[in-house]
């Protein structure tokens, strides 16, 4: 009897570690696409898929981020609220900005 | 209803940065993540020049941006509380730094490898403290976002002692930055009470919130030195 529980807790472990390993590997997975690196789903959306040139929002110059720290090739979030905020809303995208909290 | 904001007079604020040492040590920064910064630039031009000091810490926006990313990523790692509190789940964080980006006042930091303090010399004072013995805010994970919590662990202090009245009057209810500036610069309350100290201080000094224009109705009120920015 004990060899037949023994066998069977064996059986099951086996038969659920893919679906354990698929569980993991899928949140890294998403964790890793969904990112601000140049490869993650953030630069895709913008880049690939509304096919945004870099330089719209990278400029060259001195661009005010941390309120009043400006440093080149960083993004204003004025450049970001120009879309997510006005533009998104005739076109049923994502508003983050003026978004009420639930 | 309640609604807790904190004033900050540019006026008053000689930028000596005690604000931001009783955060570090309330709220065990870590290298890469401070929750509390001095942002320091000049105004004018010679020989009317100004210095102007701005502490920045998260600003427990009414319509935070950081929530609406992080909710469209599927996270829903940020929340916001009775109090108004903006709060990040460390455990349901996924680290893709989508609110530091959107957040209009760059406040959330990506704390990407939780550095040592010392490097080298092993773990000291608040490092010491495992995970277990503190509040959740401040179980600290690598690939996590961190920012200001209006010392949430103080605020649930005094619900569980019930002594929500005392908030913003004793030290031990109130947010360690706004304990210990020498100028009294800094003011922390209930800004729905029109008795309370900060609403009347509002009010007196006409404070206003930075970068409304983001519409994220930051509970965070400036009152702003001639010719700094809003």
């Amino acid at each position: 009897m004990k060899r037949f529980i023994a066998f069977l807790v064996m059986g099951l472990a086996i038969a659920a570690m893919p679906a354990i390993g698929a569980t993991t590997g899928g949140a890294k997975a998403q964790a890793k696409n969904k990112s601000l690196e140049q490869n993650g789903r953030f630069h895709q959306f913008h880049a690939q898929k509304f096919a945004i040139d870099c330089g719209t929002c990278h400029k060259a110059e001195q661009q005010e981020v941390l309120l009043q720290v400006s440093r080149p090739r960083i993004v204003d979030r004025q450049i970001c609220l120009n879309c997510h905020q006005y533009w998104a809303k005739s076109h049923d995208k994502p508003g983050w900005y003026g978004v009420e909290s639930h | 209803m309640t609604k807790f904001v904190r004033l900050i007079d540019q006026k008053r604020c000689m930028g000596c940065r005690a604000c931001l040492a009783a955060c570090a040590t309330e709220n065990y920064f870590t290298p890469e993540a401070p929750w509390n910064s001095m942002i320091e630039y000049e105004v004018g031009a010679y020989p009317g020049v100004k210095k102007i000091y701005n502490t920045l810490g998260c600003m427990h926006c009414e319509r935070p941006s950081c929530k609406a990313a992080c909710d469209s990523v599927g996270a829903k790692a940020i929340s916001k509380n009775q109090f108004g509190v903006v709060l990040i789940d460390y455990n349901k964080c996924i680290g893709c730094g989508y609110c530091a980006a959107v957040c209009p006042y760059g406040v959330p930091h990506l704390d990407r490898e939780l550095a040592e303090l010392y490097p080298g010399k092993g773990k000291n004072g608040a490092e010491t403290i495992a995970n277990a013995d503190r509040h959740p805010t401040h179980r600290k994970k690598a690939k996590t976002a961190e920012k200001c919590t209006f010392c949430t662990h103080k605020l649930e202090q005094a619900v569980a002692d019930r002594k929500t009245d005392r908030i913003g009057k004793d030290q031990a209810y109130t947010p360690s930055c706004d304990l210990v500036c020498p100028t009294q610069a800094r003011m922390f309350g209930d800004m729905d009470d029109p008795n309370s100290d900060v609403s009347k201080r509002i009010k007196a000094t006409n404070a206003v919130q930075l970068r409304k224009n983001f519409g994220t109705n930051p509970q965070v009120y400036y009152v702003l030195e001639q010719g700094a920015k809003s």
